[in-house]
């Protein structure tokens, strides 16, 4: 790309506000950037700090008037001012020489239009194109968005179609009238990684066919230091650093540059004793959902989420799960801990618990907790932290009184390095990274000896994840504790499992010593999602 | 008291429905104004002074004997006899309206029923009784009725619909036919036919309402047992071993509270509305005692009587507006995309 290229996009010293019934809401905060021909620009940043605001403000696709821009902001496109213009305006824009990328490429497509409608409304929109001309245009669209089979089928309708395939078909309805900018907000979050490497390759590929400035928003640096020419990162809605992309991977000048680059999750687990005795394990565990029954209610189909699966966690080892979205790995947690009933036996601590009953499972609870992914639900609103800690206490220590469960909850707050002067306030006055720590006192102050962590970074911002990961890291050593840690995301999971199982549609593809499946994967699948999470690139399956 | 944001949140937007709002102060205090309807509308004086002895009789019973009457029965403090042996020794303190629901005012200017007059305000009915003090009376009884009526259909249906939800399954498919086959039978006829095979009282008309009150509110609860019960928070509470009844009642009722307690308001005006037609149509609460939906007959059958229909119509109306406008604000209160505060 030449540094001399014309400037496309200049945004400058732009600011919005939200009016919301209580005050008025800065989301973003003087920024200004340019983006030129063919350039790739990426906005950085944690979650709520302004970035998809920039973005559809670029598009004049905010809720105006309750969004409203400041006196000062400028955004000039081709030379063409866009702020306070009217949607009159903005439609010859948008779709046209500006197009668009969203994050979710389900709730993104109309389910109820077919493919060539969904892609062929641009074109009759802004080209006036006939039906034999968008047909054949929607044609040549698919081939370039590497749908060729998709041809076939033009009257498929969204849910037909895989995550990636949608995310494609939504790149083809962005690039149908050639723009000059293309603004992909979160393109592959979505999407899993073996996927996410496919469709960045395809957004280079064509944006370089097409010499198209690119405006990336992501919170992923991986992506960012692969495909960004120029980097700017946002916080709390300022643009606080901004720089040619090898410039500041190497030499950030911001401190929250610094932090956010330094996030990424790194450490090795501690080395437990190599004798250590075996605390869970499972043969051969299956858990079937059935999804379809004969008259007489005798099920036909099964889904099979997991399929067969053995395991052996040793204490204080950590045992990681990876697969994609749907490979059953929180189902196989989940059968685990006897939250759902499977097949095949469970051994805890020397006995066979896969028939007790809930009766005879009450006892044992204690010694076996879960972490869930999503800190905001896993806390219940309407109860105080010290209550939510307390209530496994009230279950399995009757002997406490009050005073005594107070003091245990104080305890497990201070080993999650929170303050115990706070168990009187309820979750929703948390960040996630807190709450996740006070989920994480949860299943800490009954002293388990065995932890499922079902993503319990997958949720938070990359910063908060080496705090979280950290900490577990630290209570594994402290407690002697067996994990079995479900993720997607390798690098999370590198620094934390002794063990890994590779797990694709309910069965294990790969097991063995983390160290070497990461050094030497042998099954195909997990080279190809080792290096499609590690190294962004991808073999094409010959 | 320690209100969490939440709360705070919702108890200003009831309040930032003004109609609502001043609804439920009005309604408020007619229902504690008829809580003592004794006080307000009795044949008794409120306090008597006798012969430097004060006396209650709205609480107490005195024989005529007491006064220096000539009978052992209850004092007839309306009886001009009674009232001149007492003026002549002491005093009386009479509540505004000098009628009970039940008394029957002999001195009419003209044939029951009489029109208002500065005695009886709303005039009286077919059988002489004081218009004003029945409509307290009866406001007293329908919203009372209303009220049980509701807590007990509220407890048996939150409880039916938990249960469905939370455990699902046959529990769920079962209940779910039966409650189907029993919401469509015609009730108003099995009402009908109840209230002629019983002595209709107070408490059978509630047991008899209640065989079919009691479904409305199983759906919504059940449909949010039913969302609420793969929360992450019920996992966790699972895992901890916590028993089914503690998790329901912690964690999962306080979700389906919000549902129940915007239903309530109009649940409870269904109730009123149930129990006013069967007095209308005679099938009600036992001949004599104070009904709005009697009042209302006694209207359809006097129509040469306005008041009568008038005063039952502008009470009903009034009572049923009140509520609704209540339900409204309840409704607002609960919603979390509104915001207009």
């Amino acid at each position: 790309m030449s540094k001399t290229a014309q400037k496309l996009l200049t945004v400058q010293n732009l600011s919005v506000d939200f009016k919301t019934p209580e005050r008025v809401f800065h989301a973003v905060k003087d920024v200004s950037f340019n983006i030129a021909e063919g350039q790739t620009v990426a906005l950085v940043g944690e979650s709520g700090s302004g970035k998809s605001v920039s973005a559809l403000s670029i598009m004049q696709l905010l809720p105006y008037p309750l969004a409203s821009h400041s006196a000062k902001s400028s955004i000039l496109f081709n030379g063409e001012e866009l702020v306070g213009k009217k949607d009159d305006f903005m439609r010859h824009i948008r779709g046209s020489q500006i197009g668009m990328i969203f994050q979710e490429p389900m709730s993104a497509l109309n389910p109820l239009h077919t493919i060539e409608k969904q892609i062929g409304e641009v074109l009759r929109l802004h080209q006036k194109m006939n039906d034999t001309q968008t047909s054949t245009r929607v044609k040549e669209l698919l081939d370039m968005v590497q749908l060729p089979m998709m041809k076939q089928r033009l009257n498929a309708y969204p849910h037909e179609l895989s995550g990636g395939q949608r995310q494609r078909v939504m790149i083809a309805m962005a690039l149908a009238n050639d723009p000059e900018l293309l603004i992909a907000d979160e393109p592959t979050t979505a999407l899993d990684v073996t996927v996410q490497a496919e469709i960045l390759e395809l957004l280079e590929e064509l944006q370089q066919e097409l010499n198209m400035a690119m405006l990336m928003i992501t919170h992923d640096l991986s992506i960012v230091e692969k495909f960004a020419d120029h980097v700017c990162v946002m916080k709390d809605g300022e643009l606080v650093e901004q720089d040619q992309t090898s410039k500041i991977f190497t030499t950030p000048n911001h401190i929250y540059s610094k932090r956010l680059l330094g996030a990424l999750p790194k450490g090795k687990p501690q080395t437990p004793k190599s004798d250590a005795q075996n605390v869970m394990a499972g043969e051969n565990i299956k858990v079937h959902f059935p999804t379809q029954k004969s008259f007489f209610g005798k099920v036909t189909k099964w889904v099979k989420a997991v399929d067969g699966i053995d395991i052996e966690i040793k204490i204080g080892h950590t045992l990681g799960v990876v697969g994609e979205s749907g490979s059953g790995k929180s189902t196989l947690g989940y059968a685990l801990l006897r939250l759902l009933n499977g097949q095949g036996n469970i051994i805890f601590d020397g006995q066979d618990i896969s028939r007790f009953t809930r009766k005879q499972m009450t006892p044992l609870r204690s010694d076996i907790q879960i972490v869930f992914q999503d800190p905001f639900s896993a806390l219940s609103p309407r109860m105080s932290v010290a209550s939510i800690i307390g209530e496994g206490l009230k279950v399995h220590r009757p002997d406490l009184n009050t005073k005594g469960r107070d003091d245990l909850v104080v305890e497990s707050l201070k080993n999650v390095h929170l303050d115990p002067d706070t168990r009187h306030r309820y979750p929703h006055e948390f960040s996630g990274g807190q709450r996740q720590r006070i989920a994480i006192a949860r299943a800490m102050v009954l002293h388990p000896k065995f932890v499922v962590l079902d993503e319990p970074t997958s949720a938070l911002d990359v910063s908060v994840q080496v705090e979280i990961i950290d900490l577990l890291r630290e209570l594994q050593t402290k407690h002697n504790l067996a994990y079995l840690f479900i993720s997607h995301d390798l690098r999370v999971i590198r620094a934390m499992a002794h063990d890994l199982i590779i797990m694709k549609q309910g069965k294990v593809v790969e097991s063995g010593k983390a160290e070497d499946i990461f050094q030497n994967p042998q099954a195909e699948y997990t080279k190809t999602l080792l290096e499609a999470a590690l190294n962004l690139k991808t073999q094409k399956a010959a | 008291m320690n209100l969490s944001p939440i709360t705070q949140r919702r108890l200003a937007q009831f309040k930032a429905n003004k109609r609502g709002f001043w609804s439920f102060w009005i309604f408020l205090t007619l229902l504690i104004l008829c809580l003592g309807a004794e006080f307000i509308a009795n044949d008794k004086p409120l306090l008597v002074g006798f012969d430097n002895a004060l006396y209650t009789p709205v609480f107490n019973n005195y024989p005529e004997t007491t006064f220096g009457g000539d009978f052992e029965t209850e004092a007839d403090y309306r009886d001009p006899y009674v009232q001149e042996l007492i003026n002549a020794e002491g005093w009386m303190v009479w509540p505004p309206i000098k009628f009970s629901y039940d008394t029957i005012n002999y001195d009419l200017p003209q044939p029951a029923p009489s029109p208002p007059t500065i005695d009886n305000i709303f005039g009286t009915d077919d059988q002489g009784r004081d218009v004003a003090a029945r409509v307290i009376y009866g406001f007293r009884i329908s919203v009372l009725f209303g009220l049980i009526l509701t807590l007990i259909s509220s407890v048996i249906g939150i409880t039916a619909g938990a249960f469905q939800g939370y455990y699902g399954g046959k529990l769920d498919l079962i209940m779910q036919r039966v409650i189907e086959v029993w919401s469509s039978l015609p009730s108003l006829y099995i009402l009908i036919i109840f209230s002629a095979m019983f002595i209709p009282g107070f408490w059978t008309l509630l047991a008899i309402l209640l065989l079919f009150s009691w479904v409305s509110l199983v759906d919504v609860v059940r449909a949010e047992f039913l969302r609420t019960r793969n929360f992450d928070y019920v996992k966790a509470a699972n895992a901890l071993g916590v028993s089914n009844l503690t998790i329901m009642r912690r964690h999962v009722l306080p979700n389906a509270m919000v549902a129940t307690l915007t239903l309530m308001p109009f649940i409870l005006t269904g109730s009123i509305t149930a129990l006013t037609s069967l007095d209308f149509l005679g099938l009600g609460l036992p001949p004599g005692s104070a009904s709005l939906g009697e009042m209302l007959a006694q209207g359809k059958n006097n129509l040469q009587a306005p008041w009568l229909g008038i005063t039952a119509f502008v009470s009903l109306a009034l009572m049923l507006s009140l509520l609704t406008f209540i339900g409204e604000a309840v409704r607002d209160a609960f919603d979390p995309r509104k915001a207009n505060l």
